[in-house]
């Protein structure tokens, strides 16, 4: 019966209890560096969010629109407190995954490695689509002052259809650098930007023949009624 | 010494310079591509010289940007055919010329800058600049423009021409009241195109490291008259008759042309903000010439083409205009692009509030500067079509009156300008 005792519940009891012994200086080196990412993030985000401001960023996010961005997403935060609160959850997350390896589990510690082998295509995939944006937003606002200035009546369609074209480019790069659907994204990129140009190429060659006239005229210095017009909207200058 | 200096002069004009060693008077031509009136030009340049100033060492300095219809060869050609028709005494008379191409970015700034690095160089003592295009010019703009600055110790002669009622919209809606208001001195053609200057301004000029920017452009008028102003040398102006010049390059982006103005215009605000701020009324500045009645070119002007520019800009544009213009501005606007050729008004205060309302922005820097001047452009086409509107009847003396209200206008809203320009709130 003690024998029993002894090798039923005593001994796995003994060795649970040893277990726990050895697990708990890994959990409590798993708290400290959950509580150390706690403070490095909050610190991080302050720092950060301190440094935003001295350097004017909301003013510069509103000119690329990237507040529009937020506003549309539902997001009230200006875009220093949005960036701050991304570092803090990114810099939490990094101590998460350096706690969980603490506990030295041989399943996390694979889940860990890989996570750490995707975090720079992460990086790389959001600072793409970051930057795509502002560009887009650039681009489209550009073309939208250029159309309006040329009298282009549907300068609004021309503008956005520009903006999504470059956001669709960038998405395909980032996509493209996270590994996901890779002959997808390009088959799918190839074919719409491919049927773009032919589009263009057949309306200028069946609708805009005029256009492509006039423009070459222009381009070689000749002038004509297109030209006599356009002068007459200027000459007061 | 600005970057760049030292490659303005080629070695054999260095030599010509050397040559020529110093010189009274300098007169200069930024020309490209004006085989067609040039010569005109560089006559009535060397009989003025010849008839007004007889007695002094001139110089006359063609700064060209590569034409390709031998525009230089044509000045180095032309010369008086019959100064005895015009002279009494001196018949003859030598106009020594320098002939070379500017460096830098391709531009009428960039022509001066060369102009203004020769005059230096040959320690002129006046100058003046006419532009290549004149069909207009006649010996007597050299003496209005030089002989304030020879005989009368101006250092610079703005021009004050005849011009059609709706010519020169830009000056009238924008540069000359804007001007005014801001610095105080009722010059009424602050971009013409042709001025005189003191070898002092032109050296000064130099110092100034302007030459990668619009100045470099179409911006030099505006630069070169608030850099007098600003800087606190004598201004004048000089009534020279009607300007009739050739037909602009319809290939030329108009667009780039009123950007680059009014960019300069608002850039030379942040340049000149201790001035600025300062003045609070305007005064006339001395006048000479003899001011007479000219027969003028009309000028065609397409008033529901602007309309619909205006309507379409203002549908479109709304939040670029959303953050330069108050709620309540942006409202009435918005309201007249609604309204057609009969009922079509843009009032002065609106105008001027819009003006000072890009400024701001401009300063502020509330988007990109290019975007945002070009934002601007069809509210300026609205504000230019109700002007025609206005006017289609009027006099030309009707119309001075009108501006001279809208001049009153922009000195009455001044202080509401270094409001917004200290804090850009709507």
């Amino acid at each position: 019966m003690q024998d029993f005792f002894n090798n039923a519940i005593l001994t796995p009891l003994q060795n649970l209890v040893t277990q726990i012994y050895a697990f708990l200086p890994n959990f409590f080196a798993m708290l400290l560096i959950l509580i150390i990412g706690f403070m490095v993030g909050f610190l991080g985000k302050r720092i950060l969010i301190l440094f935003l401001k001295l350097v004017k960023f909301d003013r510069l996010s509103f000119r690329m629109g990237f507040n529009n961005l937020l506003s549309k997403a539902g997001i009230r935060r200006t875009p220093s407190e949005v960036i701050g609160a991304f570092v803090y959850w990114i810099l939490f997350f990094v101590f998460l995954m350096l706690a969980l390896n603490a506990l030295k589990v041989q399943a996390l510690d694979i889940l860990i490695a890989q996570f750490f082998l995707f975090v720079p295509k992460l990086f790389a995939g959001l600072i793409i689509l970051f930057v795509g944006h502002l560009i887009s937003v650039f681009i489209g606002r550009a073309v939208l002052i250029a159309a309006v200035n040329a009298e282009i009546h549907f300068a609004r369609v021309l503008a956005r259809g520009t903006q999504v074209l470059v956001l669709v480019f960038f998405l395909a790069v980032a996509l493209e650098q996270l590994g996901i659907g890779r002959n997808i994204v390009i088959a799918a990129f190839s074919l719409i930007f491919g049927g773009i140009v032919l589009a263009i190429a057949l309306a200028l060659g069946l609708g805009g023949r005029e256009l492509g006239r006039e423009w070459l005229e222009k381009q070689l210095g000749k002038r004509d009624k297109g030209t006599e017009e356009k002068k007459d909207m200027w000459s007061h200058l | 010494m600005t970057p760049g200096d030292s490659t303005l002069l080629s070695d054999p004009i260095q030599e010509k310079i050397k040559d020529l060693g110093e010189v009274d008077i300098l007169v200069g031509i930024p020309s490209y591509n004006n085989s067609r009136t040039i010569p005109h030009v560089v006559r009535a340049v060397n009989a003025g010289l010849a008839k007004y100033f007889p007695n002094a060492k001139s110089v006359l300095v063609n700064s060209d940007g590569g034409s390709k219809d031998g525009t230089p060869d044509l000045v180095g050609q032309t010369n008086v055919d019959n100064l005895e028709m015009i002279l009494v005494d001196h018949a003859v008379y030598f106009v020594n010329k320098i002939i070379t191409p500017y460096h830098g970015i391709p531009g009428k700034g960039s022509a001066f800058r060369t102009i203004f690095k020769i005059a230096e160089a040959l320690n002129a003592k006046a100058c003046c600049v006419v532009d290549s295009d004149l069909r207009s010019i006649t010996p007597e703009w050299i003496e209005l423009l030089l002989d304030p600055i020879v005989d009368k110790g101006f250092d610079y002669v703005a021009p004050l021409y005849s011009r059609h009622k709706f010519d020169g919209t830009i000056t009238n809606s924008i540069v000359y009241p804007m001007t005014r208001a801001l610095y105080g001195k009722r010059i009424r053609q602050p971009i013409g195109g042709e001025f005189g200057f003191s070898g002092k301004l032109a050296s000064h000029y130099l110092t100034k490291n302007v030459w990668e920017t619009d100045v470099a452009r179409y911006g030099i008028d505006i630069w070169m008259t608030t850099t007098a102003l600003g800087d606190g040398f004598k201004v004048c102006q000089s009534y020279l008759g009607a300007k009739i010049h050739d037909a602009k390059d319809p290939g030329a982006d108009l667009t780039a042309m009123y950007t680059q103005v009014v960019s300069s215009l608002y850039n030379l605000m942040e340049t000149y903000t201790r001035v600025w701020p300062q003045i609070g009324n305007s005064e006339k500045v001395p006048t000479f010439g003899f001011t007479f009645e000219v027969g003028l070119e009309p000028v065609n002007v397409n008033i529901q083409r602007m309309i619909d520019s205006f309507s379409l800009g203002i549908e479109a544009l709304g939040s670029f205009h959303e953050k330069v213009i108050t709620p309540d501005d942006l409202k009435q606007i918005q309201d007249l692009a609604k309204k057609d050729v009969n009922q079509f008004h843009f009032p002065d205060e609106l105008w001027v509030k819009v003006v000072y309302g890009y400024a701001s922005a401009y300063h502020h820097n509330i988007w990109p500067r290019e975007q945002l001047m070009k934002s601007m452009i069809p509210i300026y086409l609205g504000r230019t079509a109700s002007f025609v509107i206005e006017n289609m009847d009027s006099s030309a003396g009707q119309v001075e009156e009108k501006i001279e209200n809208l001049c009153q206008e922009y000195e009455r809203q001044k202080p509401s300008l270094l409001q917004i320009w200290n804090n850009h709130k709507l």
